[in-house]
């Protein structure tokens, strides 16, 4: 009766690392519902996501073979299915591009509540989940009024299971119904795999929103130049197509840990932060003497970048 | 071609204009409300239809009475040909699973359009799920994450471009047939590749900013008794999700102890210069180009 359900995720003939975080956040979930921990594997090359899947703590593996890649219809059948065969009382999916594709019409068909992006929760005999909101301002609690809800969790909050379990694998005969597949894949290319992998670089100049304009970024571009240093940015440099996405450090973007980081006009919001924290030596330019990026520089540079950056490039030329 | 977009009200988030309390509330009397950012996409990517396919495009919103200027927004800024704000109290504090009920029996009245837009996430609840749940209760294929849309009148189909991550970026390309549900990524791109499309999208924004001044004419007001929905299903009473607090994110603690150097002071340059030299000298050597993009 309290059981959890756990979805997986694959693409392109791999499972991703979220896959393995569903696991872990399962795992505690069913040890405080006091049930048991199911997976659902759905798609492709299921007896090998199954057999890689198979860590410590998971109880039961089910495969349902239908397809190659993800597809919203099927994998919404597919759950549905499981859900009425084992009847958990949580189903848990990963709040990624598909995830959030199929589990609102889970929730819906499945007359669960949903709660997305959930970073921690709680359970006593109902789920209490927290998130973050505005932006990522504030972190809200959701209560759940229901005694079964559907939840995605946030990738990178749960540490990845290891370990080889032993879970029993069954093939799960979901019963797809071939007619009310509604979208069809026809094709896939893979873009902005870029010139540069900033994650190699050893010197980066990142520049943020205090840079002000797009011209602006020559300044910044020579500093680099003159550092032998490659460039990345915060993510509204990206958002604006300043940079392309592959420049981008942080959370959305990825994450580096060169032996010098340089922040220029980046104000050090978490998500930011999280893809730089692990670079050996950060120095910061910022004219906020509160800016929280100074909290995890080694420097903090307390000054306007349009004086700072043109009197590195002339020390460095 | 008819099309619905569908768009929510949210604080400004703006640099400047949000206003929490001391309890990280949004204070939001002091906060203006703006169309969600993340519609404009939902928007932009109706007005290629329209432009390319003539027809029709319906703004819709459930929202408080004020959210008739956040309809008002989209047409002046992207396009509408006309307006529809869903509002009730009954319909107050409802989660995404009355919200999506409310949005989908308001979208039945109007006929069953060729397609429904909406955005990825609001700025302020960023469940991101109402769009997909809207979906599901009209019985549509879905399309999420689209950054581009071509549109085959005649065969009934849509060719959409979405947008998965992975460690390199990668696009699929999904098709379905009409009517369908399309969700916008922040990353779409409207296209026009003739002249004549140019020409129209031109002509299109200059009308509709034109009749965003007279915006009232075009708007129509329903409550739950005009889309036929039972009170029991909408608002606070047919939501199983509460947000039951709402609290400042905890700051991270500081992990460095970072040396403060003032620009102006030579003797405390000297020592970040210092810090840089090494690296930087040894990174001549190997120094990637610095990608002119
Ligand atoms: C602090 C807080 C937390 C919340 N958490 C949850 C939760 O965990 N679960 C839950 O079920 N509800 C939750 N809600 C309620 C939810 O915000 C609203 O009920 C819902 O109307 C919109 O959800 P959203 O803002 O997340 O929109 P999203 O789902 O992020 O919006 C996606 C798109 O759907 C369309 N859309 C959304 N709302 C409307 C609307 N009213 N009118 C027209 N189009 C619209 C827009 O195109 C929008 O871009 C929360 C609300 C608050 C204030
Ligand atoms: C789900 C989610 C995922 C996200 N993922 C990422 C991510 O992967 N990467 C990312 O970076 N962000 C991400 N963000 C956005 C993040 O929250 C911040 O909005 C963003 O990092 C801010 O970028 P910024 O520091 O460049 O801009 P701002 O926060 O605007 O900071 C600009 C800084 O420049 C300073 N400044 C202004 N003028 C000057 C000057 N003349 N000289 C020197 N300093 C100056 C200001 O004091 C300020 O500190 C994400 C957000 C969300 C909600």
């Amino acid at each position: 009766m309290t059981d959890v359900l756990a979805v997986t995720e694959h693409r392109r003939g791999s499972l991703r690392d979220v896959s393995f975080e569903v696991v872990t956040a399962g795992r505690e979930l069913a040890d405080a519902t006091g049930g048991d921990l199911h997976l659902a594997v759905i798609s492709g090359d299921v007896d090998k996501f199954a057999e890689q899947v198979n860590c410590d703590g998971v109880d039961q593996i089910h495969t349902v073979a239908y397809g190659e890649e993800f597809n919203h219809d099927v994998y919404t059948q597919a759950v549905e299915a499981l859900y009425d065969d084992l009847s958990p009382s949580i189903v848990l999916m990963p709040n990624s591009v598909n995830g959030l594709d199929y589990a609102p019409a889970v929730a819906n068909g499945l007359s669960l509540p949903l709660v997305t992006d959930v970073v921690d929760f709680e359970w006593d005999g109902a789920l209490t989940a927290t998130r973050e909101m505005y932006g990522s301002k504030v972190e809200t609690t959701i209560e759940v009024d229901a005694e079964r809800v559907a939840v995605t969790i946030r990738g990178g909050e749960w540490p990845a299971a290891n370990g080889t379990g032993d879970a029993e694998v069954t093939a799960f005969d979901a019963d797809i119904d071939e007619g009310a597949i509604g979208s069809r894949v026809t094709g896939f290319e893979e873009v902005g795999s870029g010139d540069v992998d900033i994650s190699d670089a050893e010197v980066l100049v990142s520049v943020g929103r205090g840079i002000e304009e797009e011209e602006n970024l020559e300044l910044v571009e020579e500093l680099a130049d003159a550092l032998g240093a490659t460039l990345s940015s915060s993510r509204p440099i990206v958002d604006a197509g300043w940079l392309p996405k592959n420049r981008q450090v942080g959370q959305s973007g990825k994450v580096v840990t060169p032996k010098i980081y340089l922040a220029v006009g980046i104000s050090g919001a978490v998500q930011h932060v999280a893809g730089m924290k692990g670079s050996e030596t950060i120095i910061a330019i910022n004219t906020d003497p509160n800016a929280p990026i100074f909290d995890i520089a080694d420097y903090g540079i307390v000054g306007d970048l349009f004086d700072v950056v043109p009197e590195l490039v002339d020390e460095f030329q | 071609m008819h099309t619905v977009v569908l768009t929510k009200g949210v604080p400004d988030f703006r640099e400047g204009q949000v206003s929490f309390d001391e309890n990280g509330h949004l204070e939001r009397g002091k906060t203006p409300t703006v169309m969600n950012p993340n519609d404009q996409f939902a928007l932009e990517a109706a007005l290629q239809t329209r432009v390319r396919h003539g027809g029709h495009v319906t703004l819709m919103s459930m929202g408080p009475p004020g959210y008739k200027d956040v309809l008002r927004e989209g047409m002046a800024s992207v396009y509408a040909d006309d307006l529809y704000l869903i509002s009730d109290r009954e319909m107050a504090a409802a989660d995404t699973w009355a919200t999506s009920i409310t949005l989908s029996a308001a979208i039945e009245k109007l006929g069953t359009p060729d397609l429904v837009f909406a955005g990825f996430k609001t700025a302020d609840g960023e469940t991101g799920h109402t769009g997909p749940q809207t979906c599901w209760c009209l019985d549509m294929p879905i399309i999420t994450h689209v950054v581009s849309l071509d549109v085959d009148e005649e065969a009934g189909t849509l060719r959409a471009k979405r947008l998965v991550e992975g460690d390199i970026e990668e696009i699929e390309t999904v098709e379905a047939s009409f009517p369908a549900f399309v969700v916008a990524d922040p990353e779409f791109v409207p296209s026009y590749r003739s002249a004549s499309h140019r020409l129209t999208l031109k002509d299109l924004r200059a009308e509709t900013r034109e009749r965003a001044e007279n915006f009232e004419d075009h708007l129509t007001i329903w409550d739950h008794a005009d889309i036929n929905v039972d009170p029991d299903y909408i608002g606070l009473d047919g939501s199983p999700t509460i947000v039951s607090s709402v609290d400042p994110i905890p700051k991270a603690p500081a992990e460095r102890e970072a040396t403060m150097v003032s620009p102006t002071s030579r003797e405390e340059m000297t020592e970040v210069l210092e810090a840089m030299q090494p690296l930087a000298a040894g990174a001549t050597g190997t120094a990637e180009a610095t990608g002119d993009d």
